[in-house]
């Protein structure tokens, strides 16, 4: 098992075990290539809420199969969590891949890996087919990706998966039933045995990116918008 | 109801002995819990769990139940179902309940619990009130969501100005035959929230913070508590009345909800369930506000379901009429009336009238919503519609969501906006309907109060606090706000020479300039240390030191009786000092409800 360290906190890792993957040897990146995502930090106050006790975490309930929905921009990775136990990204990387969303403008890029900022996901909110994916999101399911954001808090200390968020945020909606995940986030899954360990500080993923609602057969979470690391970078 | 003062002493007792504080005579006592609470009061037939927990791996063997000296299964005529659950995680203890579900209390009178458990007894007591003879056809409960006697005063002096030491206009509420004062609290705090205060006015239970609906348990699951019936379902199982609920926050929200729903986390985990419980339930002929994200199957992209319920197609399935936007709303009122109107205007909670008429760009994807004048009078078309009358309950929720960012103008155009939706029923009811009861109270309080007026020039013009605060004006140097209404829309632009001094008693970390600002509040922002003053908000405003807990992002709900306002057949039974869930009784009173059928 390999690990990915982030440059900005070796002194962590240090601690944690020894860096062995060429992950580890990232130069920092200048504060003004960031993009949108860095601009916002630190985070805006969590929306108001009046809850004040701590109540028991509900399971989470999930239907088995995805009943046929009206038609939407993307068509949605069966939510089906009937699959075999087993590893939960193996499971969301198969049924990324066979399944692609439907483009009505597809956009080419010359560039690879794409550069995309949260900000540019999505396309107002429709109050009958919800939130709009825009041409470009839709067009890079499948295509290699640069995106930047931070790492929302995580479950667990060694983490094969997480989820980048355009914001900072304080609270970590997977450990507290009264909190939301905001709309501007992707599901990052770590290569094969890759793990890394939690952070504050903003960050980069490179990756497929692949776009549809999938169900991670873990956490229960779904997620619309998947990114298949390659790299990940602290942003200095 | 008014209580003899041995009569709370016992309550008292009893209460503490629920809680476990009091030692138990008996060697193996355990801690005993009786739901529905010491105190409650029912109308005769209403519809509610009992549920009897004991702190122990299994009920005693000694355990008994019963009501006035008999036994529970044969009083009600039901059986229990016995379950247990560990109670937390650290230092776990195990809970042993029983429960009657859906029992009732067959006539007016007093009622004592009896629990043996472990050779001691545990005893609460309930009253069952009779029902009255009908005065009205109609009842329409308003509620504005944290509005206090303050933000009355200070909306109305902006809204009216004073001329010879008079205001020179008035409210909807300023002439109700009959004011009142409401008591808040709560049944596990002197605090509140705005769930169990909107559920004690529609069931007559006073509840737990958080809780809709329920007397909360100590079980982990938040929809299997004891549940007591709410003044709809009751309307809806014995009358033919037509039921509407409006609000300007995400219809599933608390004061909405406490119409149909049950469960003891109002969080955004149970709304999708809310949501879900209003069609299953009583299915409100009306329903408007915002909150879609609640309607979409969890597939779809800025869904907050956690299942795959499309409740757009259930609703329609179920005879909605659905409508997305103001002029939707329009065009169905004046095509075909419909029976049943499910109106969703925006994903969360609609914006508030500053946004929607004042500062536009704040709107987002959401540029035609209704304002709550619309909204009221349209729920009162489609429910009038029904000779057998109606139950309506139109909530103003941005009241509470903008004291909590110390928005003071935001909070109040809403509050002027309240009033004119009250106006618009009290005209209609007095042209269509003088059979119509109207309430009109808040849910709790928030701590804003206006002590002067701050000359906006100098304060802006200084260069530190000290400089500012020498713009702040108070006994006769206060003088007079200059907002004016020059656009003639009813409401001050906020924007004046001359501003109130008016701030929330309660903060995190922030500063204040007093004047309007052009996007809503966001006070405070997350930092390690909690949460610290927004640098981008009011920063030309003087430093205020936080005065709550550092994890508090805004400010909270404040301890003091709220306003109650009534007009019309019943309303004699509000102008007093009552607790807030006698608001039920006073409605059921003047509708004629008995439960029994
Ligand atoms: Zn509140």
């Amino acid at each position: 098992m390999k690990r990915l360290y982030f440059a900005g906190i070796a002194l962590l890792l240090a601690a944690c075990g020894t860096a062995t993957d060429q992950h580890s040897s990232i130069t920092a990146i200048p504060p003004e290539e960031l993009t949108a995502a860095a601009d916002m930090a630190p985070s805006p106050a969590a929306p108001t809420v009046e809850e004040t006790q701590v109540l028991p975490t509900p399971t989470l309930t999930i239907a088995p199969t995805l009943t046929d929905t009206a038609p939407r921009a993307a068509t949605p990775t069966p939510l089906n969590v009937d699959l075999p136990a087993g590893n939960a990204r193996e499971i969301a990387a198969a049924t990324d891949t066979a399944m692609r969303p439907e483009v009505q403008h597809l956009i080419t890029f010359d560039e690879s890996p794409v550069s995309i900022r949260f900000d540019e996901f999505y396309n107002g909110y429709n109050l009958r087919t919800g939130l709009v994916l825009s041409d470009k999101l839709l067009s890079l399911d499948g295509q290699t990706v640069q995106i930047a954001g931070y790492m929302a808090p995580p479950l667990k200390p060694e983490l094969d998966y997480f989820v980048l968020t355009r914001i900072r945020l304080a609270f970590c909606p997977f450990c507290s039933t009264g909190a939301d995940w905001p709309d501007d986030i992707a599901l990052i899954y770590l290569n094969n045995d890759d793990t890394t360990v939690a952070t504050d500080h903003p960050m980069r993923v490179t990756g497929r990116m692949e776009i549809g609602a999938s169900i991670d057969h873990e956490t229960g979470m779904v997620s619309l918008v998947r990114i298949y690391a390659d790299n990940l970078e602290i942003i200095q | 109801m008014k209580y003899p003062r041995i009569l709370v002493l016992v309550a008292a007792l009893a209460t503490m002995l629920i809680l476990g504080l009091l030692p138990v005579a008996a060697q193996d006592a355990v801690p005993v819990t009786i739901l529905p609470v010491t105190n409650a009061e029912f109308l005769p037939g209403a519809h509610f769990d009992l549920r009897v927990e004991v702190q122990a791996e299994a009920l005693p063997e000694d355990f008994a139940v019963s009501i006035n000296g008999q036994d529970a299964s044969e009083f009600f005529g039901a059986e229990a179902v016995d379950e247990n659950w560990q109670l937390g995680d650290e230092n776990p203890v195990m809970v042993s309940a029983s429960t009657w579900r859906g029992v009732s209390l067959p006539e007016a009178g007093d009622y004592t619990v009896s629990v043996m458990a472990g050779g001691a007894e545990t005893n609460v007591d309930w009253t069952v009130y009779e029902p009255q003879e009908a005065v009205a056809k109609n009842v329409i409960l308003f509620i504005a969501d944290g509005m206090t006697i303050p933000e009355i005063t200070a909306a109305r002096v902006a809204t009216f100005g004073i001329e010879g030491g008079k205001v020179n206009g008035e409210f909807a509420t300023d002439s109700f035959d009959e004011i009142g004062l409401v008591h808040t609290n709560s049944v596990d705090s002197v605090m509140m929230d705005s769930a169990n205060t909107a559920s004690a006015m529609n069931t007559g239970h006073k509840g737990s913070v958080n809780a809709t609906g329920i007397y909360a348990d100590s079980s982990p699951d938040v929809l299997d508590d004891p549940r007591v019936e709410t003044l709809a379902e009751i309307l809806r199982r014995t009358t033919d009345m037509s039921i509407g609920v409006v609000t300007t926050s995400d219809y599933t929200d608390a004061t909405p909800a406490s119409v149909w729903a049950h469960g003891r986390d109002r969080s955004s985990g149970s709304r999708a369930t809310y949501a879900v419980q209003a069609l299953e339930g009583i299915q409100p002929d009306v329903l408007m506000g915002g909150g879609a994200q609640y309607l979409f199957p969890q597939s779809t992209e800025g869904s907050r379901r956690a299942d795959d319920r499309d409740m757009y197609a259930e609703y329609e399935a179920a005879g909605y009429t659905i409508v997305n936007s103001a002029t939707e709303l329009n065009d169905a009122l004046a095509s075909d009336m419909p029976e049943k109107l499910l109106g969703i205007f925006h994903r969360s909670d609609m914006n508030v009238w500053l946004d929607r008429n004042v500062y536009t760009d704040n709107l987002g994807d959401f540029t035609d919503q209704p304002g709550l004048v619309d909204m009221t009078m349209a729920a009162i078309d489609i429910l009038s519609q029904n000779p057998e009358g109606f139950y309506l309950e139109v909530e103003a929720a941005s009241l509470d969501k903008q004291m909590h960012p110390l928005d003071q103008e935001r909070a109040l155009s809403d509050l002027i906006e309240f009033q004119y939706a009250i106006a618009a029923a009290v005209e209609w009811a007095a042209q269509n309907a003088p059979d119509t009861l109207i309430v009109v109270t808040a849910d709790h309080g928030h701590g804003y109060e206006v002590y002067g007026t701050v000359d906006v020039t100098a304060f802006n013009a200084a260069e530190d606090d000290m400089g500012r605060r020498q713009a702040i004006r108070t006994y006769g140097a206060a003088g007079f706000p200059t907002y004016t209404d020059s656009d003639g829309d009813g409401f001050p632009e906020w924007d004046a020479d001359i501003v109130f001094a008016g701030v929330v008693n309660n903060h995190p970390d922030y500063t204040e300039n007093f004047q309007v600002s052009e996007t809503p509040r966001v006070p405070a922002i997350s930092s390690d240390n909690g949460y610290v003053d927004n640098p981008d908000d009011d920063p030309n405003g003087i430093v205020m030191s936080g005065d709550l807990a550092p994890s508090d992002s805004t400010g909270v709900h404040t301890l003091q009786d709220v306003p109650v306002f009534a007009e019309g057949p019943g309303a004699e039974f509000f102008g007093r000092s009552i607790e807030q869930s006698d608001i039920f009784f006073g409605m059921a009173y003047a509708l004629g409800v008995d439960p029994r059928g």
